[in-house]
């Protein structure tokens, strides 16, 4: 058990080392890097083989999430066929400890003549990797914690710490807001948090095209027209919410006969259609409306009475990217 | 800008002698020519495997002058100056530098110090730039707690001090170090230096770089008898692939140098010397009045290391017993 103990702090004692080390290893490399990434019309392709390949794809995981444009390419794939996936306008992250994996080295005469620049995150500044790259960032350690060099250890954490670095600076610098972070995140709790109230951004009651079940279809019609509209609410005596039209609803009746005009539009709506309290998320909404294919959803209170609706553009809108 | 000590592999060297007791120089050249593909480097007169302190000063010199002749610039050369005072240190350093002035080629050559062992920490930074006034050479430190102990002074410290090492570490001279202490101190040192990109730390513990390689390298004594492996692994350790048939071979590898480093035990000299006499390679297994006596039950196991990892019949070995080392022990 002590044994036990005494290794994995030993690993945890070396690999922390390392990512101190980078502290001082870190210089305008990497400002520089940042600032040809900030300068790139295209997006960041990270490619690297075995656990550097792994540390890629999680790199460009942290990349989108924080409003970099990424993509992974796998050097072997790229070999065969998916270096077409790099544009002259792109940035190509290569991951390499010793520099010289020969799978990326191979690559790199061809992203050259696309014409994509390079950026090497490698431990070793004289290897050919870091010699055919506009900007190496320094990602020696000091020490592997695996023995025999089995399996690289320390020099994949700090890799994947320098790959946190550059998402967090490039998010810095480019000024990305919770509402951009929600924008990326629609699901999950932290979607959640940073999404606006229904209450927020639906549009007001009075606003709405609202009508008694008896009325005619005629004039729902009318109505929709003139207002550019393409559903409206039913609504009981007392305000509260029997149901919802959409003009698709309506070509379900039929529309050639005369007497259809004449029919009480309370025949044709959806009775009992999805609604929404104030208080529920942007997210709830959205989810909703994708759930039961609706483009508007009515915002009730308690008693179910309209309180107003909400709209797919609405929604759209309040989370566009600044 | 000084020479940058190479990362990788650094054989200390043993010193071949006859059975006088002199240096063997011809078993010398043929070993320096054996172990020289492998090697990123020699360390020659190295306290334990080298017997480096155990040498007159003037063979001392004359075994430096042979190992530059010898190496023609081919790869650096890591030489022990270390006396038994810091004047004679420095006398010796001196000496040196103007034996080997006029060498052939522009071989990379560092000093290598056992501080301790004639200083203590303080005032160490002082020393160091009085050793720069006699030469220019880019110094490595040599940090070895067991060996400084053997001087049985009860309230010497064993250790470089971190903090000394820190200040040390401000002397551009001062290219690395030999670290062959407690792994948790190694941590500290690397810390204490780390503003030093160029600042090269060596195992100099076998089973610490077995176990945790450092990325600069390490100065190990079985390599004298088992370079290829060293080199296989040292290589594995500084470019680390996920190549699994190279991470079985390593691993078998990996395996046959702990099991040599506890068939050396403390006692490097000795026991390779036996090794290498037992395989053809040096006319005698003898080691230098006063060197770490030998134990019988060290030759006993590394007699069943060759016998396991060596076909000794096919090697040529020398018809030589374990009784005959016992009787010519120091």
């Amino acid at each position: 058990m002590k044994e036990i103990l005494r290794h994995a702090k030993e690993v945890i004692r070396i690999e922390a080392e390392a990512v101190e080390g980078l502290l001082d290893r870190i210089d305008e490399n990497f400002a520089r890097a940042v600032a040809t990434i900030l300068s790139c019309r295209g997006r960041v392709v990270v490619t690297g083989i075995g656990k550097s390949g792994l540390v890629g794809r999680k790199i460009v995981a942290t990349l989108l999430s924080t409003g970099t444009p990424a993509a992974f390419l796998h050097p072997v794939e790229g070999l065969h066929g998916d270096l077409g996936m790099v544009s002259s306008q792109d940035i190509v992250l290569a991951i390499s400890n010793s520099g010289e994996t020969a799978e990326l080295i191979t690559l790199l005469p061809s992203i050259r003549k696309i014409g994509a620049k390079i950026i090497s995150l490698t431990g070793n500044l004289n290897s050919t990797l870091a010699r055919s790259s506009e900007v190496a960032i320094d990602a020696g350690v000091e020490r592997e914690a695996c023995p025999l060099g089995l399996a690289p250890t320390s020099s994949t954490t700090a890799a994947l710490v320098l790959g946190d670095a550059l998402a967090v600076a490039l998010m810095r610098q480019k000024k990305f807001a919770e509402k951009d972070f929600a924008l990326f995140h629609p699901g999950g709790n932290l979607g959640e948090k940073t999404t606006p109230r229904v209450g927020d951004i639906m549009q007001p009651a009075p606003a709405a095209l609202c009508f008694s079940p008896e009325k005619t279809v005629g004039e729902f019609l009318a109505r929709l027209n003139s207002q550019q509209k393409d559903f409206g609410f039913i609504l009981h005596p007392d305000g509260r919410l029997a149901g919802m039209v959409r003009d698709r609803d309506l070509r379900k009746g039929d529309l050639g006969s005369p007497r259809f005009l004449a029919r009480p539009i309370g025949e044709l709506m959806a009775s009992n259609p999805p609604a929404l309290a104030e208080e529920a998320s942007g997210n709830e909404a959205l989810r909703l409306m994708v759930e039961n294919d609706l483009t508007a959803l009515p915002v009730v209170d308690k008693e179910c009475r309209l309180r107003g609706f909400i709209t797919l553009r609405s929604l759209s809108s309040s989370k566009e990217p600044r | 800008m000084p020479p940058l000590p190479p990362r990788g592999l650094i054989v200390a060297l043993i010193t071949p002698l006859d059975s006088r007791g002199e240096v063997a120089w011809e078993a010398l050249e043929r070993l320096i020519e054996h172990l020289l593909p492998f090697s990123d480097g020699l360390l020659i007169g190295e306290p334990l495997a080298g017997e480096g302190f155990l040498l007159p000063g003037k063979v001392r010199i004359d075994l430096f002058r042979a190992c530059v002749e010898e190496v023609r610039g081919r790869k650096p050369l890591f030489l022990c100056p270390t006396a038994q005072t810091s004047e004679e240190t420095l006398n010796q350093v001196a000496a040196a530098e103007g034996s080997l002035s006029g060498r052939p080629g522009d071989p990379p050559v560092f000093w290598v110090d056992l501080p301790l062992w004639h200083h203590s920490n303080r005032k160490l930074p002082q020393f160091y730039e009085e050793w720069g006034r006699r030469s220019l050479l880019p110094i490595l430190l040599h940090n070895h707690p067991l060996l400084i102990s053997s001087l049985n002074r009860s309230l010497k410290r064993k250790n470089i001090r971190t903090a000394v090492l820190k200040k040390l570490a401000e002397n551009g001279q001062i290219a690395g170090l030999i670290q062959a202490g407690e792994f948790q101190r190694t941590l500290h040192y690397q810390r204490a230096v780390r503003r030093r990109r160029d600042f090269r730390i060596y195992d100099g513990d076998e089973m610490n770089f077995l176990n945790q390689p450092s990325a600069s390298g390490i100065v190990s004594w079985g390599a004298n008898l088992l370079p290829a492996e060293w080199q296989e692994i040292v290589k594995g350790a500084l470019t680390p692939s996920e190549d699994p048939a190279r991470g079985l071979k390593l691993f078998k590898e990996g395996r046959k140098l702990k099991e040599l480093c506890a068939a050396m035990g403390l006692n490097p000299a000795a026991s390779l010397k036996y090794a290498l006499n037992r395989l053809g390679k040096i006319p005698a297994a003898a080691t230098r009045e006063g060197s770490f006596p030998p134990a019988s039950a060290e030759f006993a196991g590394m007699e069943a290391f060759l016998r396991q990892n060596f076909s000794l019949q096919a090697c040529g070995a020398n018809d030589i017993h374990i009784s005959d080392f016992e009787s010519r022990k120091p």
